[in-house]
């Protein structure tokens, strides 16, 4: 499955799920507003994609690789 | 379920609760059982305390500066050990002021680092410290409305009355939202003010808002799911998984609830922040620019910070003449002239050094650009165990180790904050200094490279490198023995670049300042007494034997007049009880290439790294008349090592003395405040040692190896 740190810079996606984890991360990631079915944007990625920005509504979330692998994509 | 209420009228309404008169005809579920409360909701006990709270980056600063102008003061929470800011407000139709507070940025009330733990406890648990907030102004930003409400939902169900301020509203606009007020006051069920922190609209009608809030007549807001927020303490139990269920049916009811309030009125959507980012966070302007801004601040502090800091030397050395020229000669007026006034005029150079770098850091703060070097420099700190969100602390170290501790908090990963703390420390503080421009002026040439570059400002540029170097060395050393606890995640907004606040950043500059005087002030204030103290007095009389032999060997080796008053300065000292102490640690440190003098203020500066001058500038003039500092470096340069008869700041000894000083750990301020931070003596004492072995390691290797040269 997709997630966004699969997503190129710039592109368009619908998040279907957030996978758990230790619980913790992704609460935060529901919590700062990445909910199923809301739409994201990449709109920063630093080399290699770690960190990179993540639009979601209109606020721009920095976040590491590791935590955009979380966020499964439709 | 919420407490039951006891069925009292409401004693005062408000003329702006008017607009919310239609507050009961909403058709939401979870809130339809709440509707009878609604009307006759009992007045609140009146409150004194009311604290802004809400997301980081809403404007809720530049709101409390509004509300509250100039008056605005750092206040130490007691019980929960956070500084904020507060200021205390007249209002009309108050008889006592109210204390409003600015409490940190956070997202939510399951707190992800120690500054959102901090306020969450304030919040959910009032009992945490004797002055936490009563009632709250929740600080909602209309550009991201629905995570703003995220919070807001939370605190509705507490029991904490509640105003909301909808901020941002002008950008907001410029994006193309339109907001409707009335509907989303009407839909909450609570007081929404619309206000403007720099254009001041609004700010009336939040003032109004506030005096209800602190005479008790603001009903209560819907609570929003039927369950009221545990607290945290009391349920450790409650999951991550449970949580995260409840965030979900937040949102979901906020989407409900939100529906209609706000409108894409036009497409306009590209704010002048998309095409700024496109240029600072490119992976090779980027780094360029912030290279560029890091080599600005540098300047800035270095450069533009030397004469407002020549001026308060020159300053204090003046009013010491002054003073000892007038005052008649007796222990006190001594204790004034070479104990006080030189410890006192020691923290008073650093201001403007502390008040730039404060000023400069806050700029990059409020600007919005220091969250893009977080993300440029993330990458890069992580290899260190670090977290991007380390360069602030790093780079507030340079000013004071103390804030920049404690701005470690925004960190989440507690291995990333626990290293930031311990490492901070190595970061050249403006403590340093004073003591690097003494020890340099020994032992470098004052010559210039190239014709342009001070060779000496060389030197000073490669200490700041240096301490840069360990501080990151010592992290990825650290990182190979603490266990990672959690997850190493970093969440971090990057808001919209938005023009300074320029009143409020030299406020803020202006009150830390006052807070490193007034702490670091007592600590030296007490130290400088102390040695004075203790260099000047000895055990028994074996001061006065020591006189006495001093002006016998004067008088029989007929030293000129100056000779014989330095050595009976030299003889009074060495008696004294903190020659006894120079002598006693001597064997430890005449490796490093120091003599007993150099021990005494090596012992002083473990309290405060920043006495060394003032102790040598002690040590050099007890007995004699005061010194200017350059009487104090030719004094330096020509003490003779009395065994060897060379001269014991050569640069072998200097040079030495610099790596000591860069690397030590020498502040109690320092040391109180990770003990505080980490919550442990062990980590504070540990940091202590190992930079006093580091040191001492460095040390011996320079002047071994230099002294051979």
């Amino acid at each position: 499955m997709r997630t966004v740190a699969d997503l190129k810079k710039g592109e368009f996606a619908t998040i279907a799920s957030i996978t758990e984890g230790d619980g913790e991360v992704s609460l935060k990631l529901l919590e700062m507003g990445c909910l199923p079915g809301c739409r994201v944007r990449v709109s920063q990625r630093a080399t290699g994609g770690c960190p990179l920005c993540l639009e979601v509504d209109s606020a721009r979330l920095t976040i590491r690789r590791e935590t955009a692998a979380q966020i499964q994509l439709l | 379920m919420q407490q039951p209420f006891p069925n009292q009228p409401e004693t005062k309404k408000a003329p702006s609760l008017d607009a919310f008169e239609g507050a009961d005809s909403i058709a939401v579920e979870p809130r339809k059982a709440l509707e009878s409360l609604v009307g006759n909701t009992p007045p609140h006990k009146q409150v004194r305390r009311i604290a802004l709270v809400g997301n980081p980056n809403t404007g809720k600063s530049s709101l409390f500066n509004a509300l509250t102008g100039l008056h605005q003061k750092v206040g130490n929470l007691a019980g929960v050990t956070v500084d904020v800011f507060e200021a205390d407000l007249n209002l009309p139709g108050l008889s006592a002021p109210i204390t409003l507070q600015d409490l940190p940025g956070l997202y939510s009330l399951s707190p992800r680092s120690a500054d959102e733990e901090i306020v969450t406890r304030l919040l959910l648990e009032p009992t945490a410290s004797s002055e936490a907030p009563e009632a709250i102004v929740i600080v909602a930003d209309a550009t991201n409305l629905r995570r703003s409400l995220f919070l807001y939902s939370q605190l509705a169900d507490t029991n904490l009355p509640i105003v909301l301020a909808l901020t941002m509203a002008d950008v907001a606009t410029g994006l193309g939202l339109q907001t409707n007020t009335t509907l989303l006051a009407t839909r909450l069920g609570a007081r929404v003010v619309s206000v403007n922190g720099r254009s001041g609209e609004g700010l009336a009608e939040l003032n109004k808002e506030l005096v209800n809030l602190a005479m008790g007549t603001v009903p209560k807001v819907a609570p929003f799911l039927n369950t009221p927020l545990p607290v945290p303490s009391e349920t450790p139990e409650l999951t991550n998984k449970a949580k995260a269920k409840a965030t979900m049916a937040r949102y979901q009811l906020l989407a409900t609830l939100l529906e209609g309030v706000q409108k894409q009125v036009t497409t306009t959507r590209v704010h002048v922040t998309e095409q700024l980012d496109r240029v600072l966070l490119h992976p090779i302007w980027g780094y360029a620019i912030f290279l560029l801004v890091l080599f600005a601040i540098f300047q800035a502090v270095f450069t533009l910070a030397a004469y407002p800091m020549d001026a308060l030397d020159a300053g204090v050395s003046w009013f010491t003449q002054l003073l000892s020229a007038n005052l008649p000669d007796s222990w006190l007026s001594r204790l004034l002239v070479e104990g006080i006034v030189p410890g006192i005029g020691g923290v008073l150079v650093f201001i403007p050094q502390i008040f730039l770098l404060s000023a400069l850091t806050g700029l990059l703060e409020d600007t919005g650009y220091m969250a893009r070097v977080i993300f440029l420099t993330d990458r890069t700190m992580r290899r260190f165990g670090l977290s991007g969100r380390s360069v602030v602390p790093l780079f507030s170290g340079l000013a004071c180790s103390v804030p920049a501790i404690m701005a470690a908090r925004t960190i989440e990963n507690r291995r990333e904050r626990l290293l930031t703390i311990l490492v901070t420390p190595f970061m050249s503080c403006s403590a340093r200094l004073p003591v690097f421009t003494v020890l340099i002026a020994l032992a470098v040439p004052d010559i210039y490279v190239l014709g342009i570059l001070s060779l000496q400002g060389l030197v000073l540029l490669g200490a700041y490198f240096i301490g840069t170097f360990f501080a990151l060395a010592a992290a990825w050393l650290l990182k190979q023995f603490v266990r990672a606890r959690g997850n190493a995640y970093l969440m971090l907004e990057l808001p919209l670049f938005k023009a300074p606040r320029w009143q409020a950043l030299l406020m803020e500059a202006y009150l830390k300042c006052r807070v490193f005087v007034l702490d670091a002030g007592k600590v030296i204030l007490a130290v400088s007494l102390l040695l004075w103290l203790s260099a000047s007095y000895g055990p028994g009389l074996a001061m006065d034997r020591a006189r006495l032999k001093a002006t016998e060997l004067a008088k029989a080796q007929k030293l000129p007049e100056a000779e014989a008053a330095a050595l009976l300065a030299t003889a009074e000292l060495e008696a004294s009880y903190a020659g006894h102490l120079g002598r006693v640690i001597e064997p430890a440190i005449r490796p490093l290439g120091y003599d007993w003098k150099i021990g005494i203020a090596l012992i002083a500066s473990f309290a405060a790294r920043e006495v060394f001058v003032g102790t040598m500038a002690t040590i050099y003039s007890v007995g004699q008349a005061p010194d200017q500092e350059a009487t104090l470096l030719s004094r330096m340069r020509t003490a003779k090592d009395l065994e060897t008869g060379r001269p014991v700041y050569r640069p072998s000894v200097a040079f030495s003395l610099i790596v000591f000083y860069l690397l030590a750990q020498q502040c109690a301020s320092t040391f109180a405040i990770v003990r505080r931070e980490t919550g442990s003596w062990g980590w504070a004492t540990g940091q202590l040692l190992g930079m006093a072995i580091l040191a001492w390691v460095c040390s011996f290797a320079i002047y071994q190896v230099m002294d051979r040269l």
